[in-house]
């Protein structure tokens, strides 16, 4: 049966390629096997495809001498496996735009706690979804984990905290820690944080923000009347 | 390099060494051991993946940084989604899923091909030996595969430079096995075209 119309043949001639290098299984295996037999067209086929394996096969040995080195790769990657998923790892492409907004900030020092955080969430936002890996758990931090910071605390978040991109999470720690705040929560989407530090403790807490390197931000935010 | 893991072809004029099954179980040990936070487990799996990587990725960009940065995000994965893996699959076709979709972002793939690719080969005088007809076909195949639409890229690279199956080549292109064997399809005839005159020396 030569004949290249057949159901077998359009059944066939797909599975070549794995044919020719043995990688089809039982099944499939048995009737690629049995039409080859008797099919020119698809022989003649089969030889081309077992020159394009072997013309593979060459270019593996050629490629293979001029890889990127294994061993500097790795040493970039060990410190990272430390690292905790929540804090984005590589840095925001327009640091300048957080820069800018946290001059603006500066200038309206007492907002609406919502206001702000949407503020600072249209506005960062898109500069942290580059590598959000859906379906991965450790950009939950960064992009789909935290769609929005949600409802203001009712006890009242009343200092927003932005840290420069890529500050390892250990730092982030450490600063919240030494806030003293009663509660924090984040990071938002944008990558901020509102903490609940009270007003005996906020000035001196805003200062020491400040003063660390790693904080683009720290900012007050108006305490949301009660209705 | 060492040659201790999988997917390493031998020399000659062979297909591609599908990784014997003894060697898949091997590594998904060492993926669990990983789970359990193993480190010198997640070297060695990293050590042997690094090279095949760099085969996939090779044929998707030139940039060597890029493509050190795509094999560290995707081993970064490996790390912490070692306990997602759940053996039903080759832990082959489970990290090259992640490296293809980390690839994609990182490239933006748009179903276009790059230009053609004339840098792939070292840049040397043939030897000899390297004017056998196999090897102008070799060089000759690397560049008509940049010339495919990413899709059609992707099913041939792992088919002909992986050694891989449609069933791990569908799960690694996250699409139905008939799409895998259409795109082959298609890919066949488009690598006929540029590789024209090639075929008549069979």
């Amino acid at each position: 049966m030569n004949n290249p119309d057949s159901h077998e043949h359009a059944t066939a001639w797909p599975l070549l390629p794995w044919h020719a290098a043995g990688r089809l299984g039982g099944a499939d295996e048995a009737q690629v096997a049995a039409h080859v037999r008797t099919c020119a067209a698809c022989q003649a086929e089969l030889a081309w495809q077992r020159r394009l394996h072997g013309a593979a096969a060459i270019d593996r040995e050629v490629s293979e001498v001029s890889t990127p080195d294994v061993d500097a790769a790795l040493a970039r990657l060990l410190p990272l496996l430390d690292e905790p998923a929540r804090v984005p790892r590589r840095p925001a492409r327009a640091p300048a735009v957080l820069a800018a907004l946290a001059d603006w900030l500066r200038r309206a020092p007492l907002l609406p706690a919502a206001f702000a955080l949407l503020m600072v969430g249209l506005s960062v936002a898109p500069l942290w979804q580059r590598d959000g890996e859906q379906d991965s758990e450790q950009y939950a931090g960064q992009t789909g984990g935290y769609r929005a910071l949600g409802p203001v605390p009712a006890a009242g978040g009343d200092t927003a905290v932005v840290f420069r991109p890529g500050t390892p999470a250990a730092d982030v720690r450490r600063i919240l820690a030494a806030t003293g705040a009663g509660a924090v929560h984040g990071p938002s989407s944008a990558g901020a944080w509102v903490l609940s530090i009270g007003a005996a403790r906020q000035a001196g807490a805003l200062a020491r923000l400040r003063a660390e390197p790693a904080v683009l931000m720290a900012e007050p935010l108006e305490a949301r009347e009660e209705r | 390099m060492q040659q201790t893991m999988t997917g390493l072809a031998p020399a000659g004029n062979g297909p591609a060494a599908a990784p014997p099954a003894r060697a898949d179980a091997e590594e998904a040990l060492w993926l669990a051991q990983v789970a359990a936070g193993d480190r010198q487990a997640f070297e060695r799996l990293y050590r042997g993946y690094f090279p095949r990587l760099v085969r996939f990725l090779g044929r998707m960009t030139h940039s060597t940084p890029l493509i050190e940065e795509i094999i560290n995000d995707t081993m970064l994965v490996v790390w912490r989604r070692a306990g997602s893996y759940d053996g039903s699959s080759k832990v082959s076709t489970w990290v090259f899923g992640i490296a293809w979709r980390k690839a994609k972002k990182a490239l933006a793939m748009v179903d276009e091909p790059v230009e053609s690719d004339d840098a792939a080969w070292p840049d040397e005088q043939p030897s000899p030996e390297q004017q056998a007809l196999a090897d102008q076909l070799a060089r000759r195949l690397a560049g008509a595969v940049a010339g495919l639409p990413w899709a059609q890229r992707l099913a041939v690279v792992l088919t002909y430079f992986h050694g891989m199956d449609y069933g791990e080549i569908a799960a690694i292109a996250e699409c139905p096995v008939n799409t895998v064997k259409t795109r082959m399809f298609h890919a066949r005839r488009r690598l006929k075209q540029l590789l024209a005159g090639e075929e008549d020396d069979s």
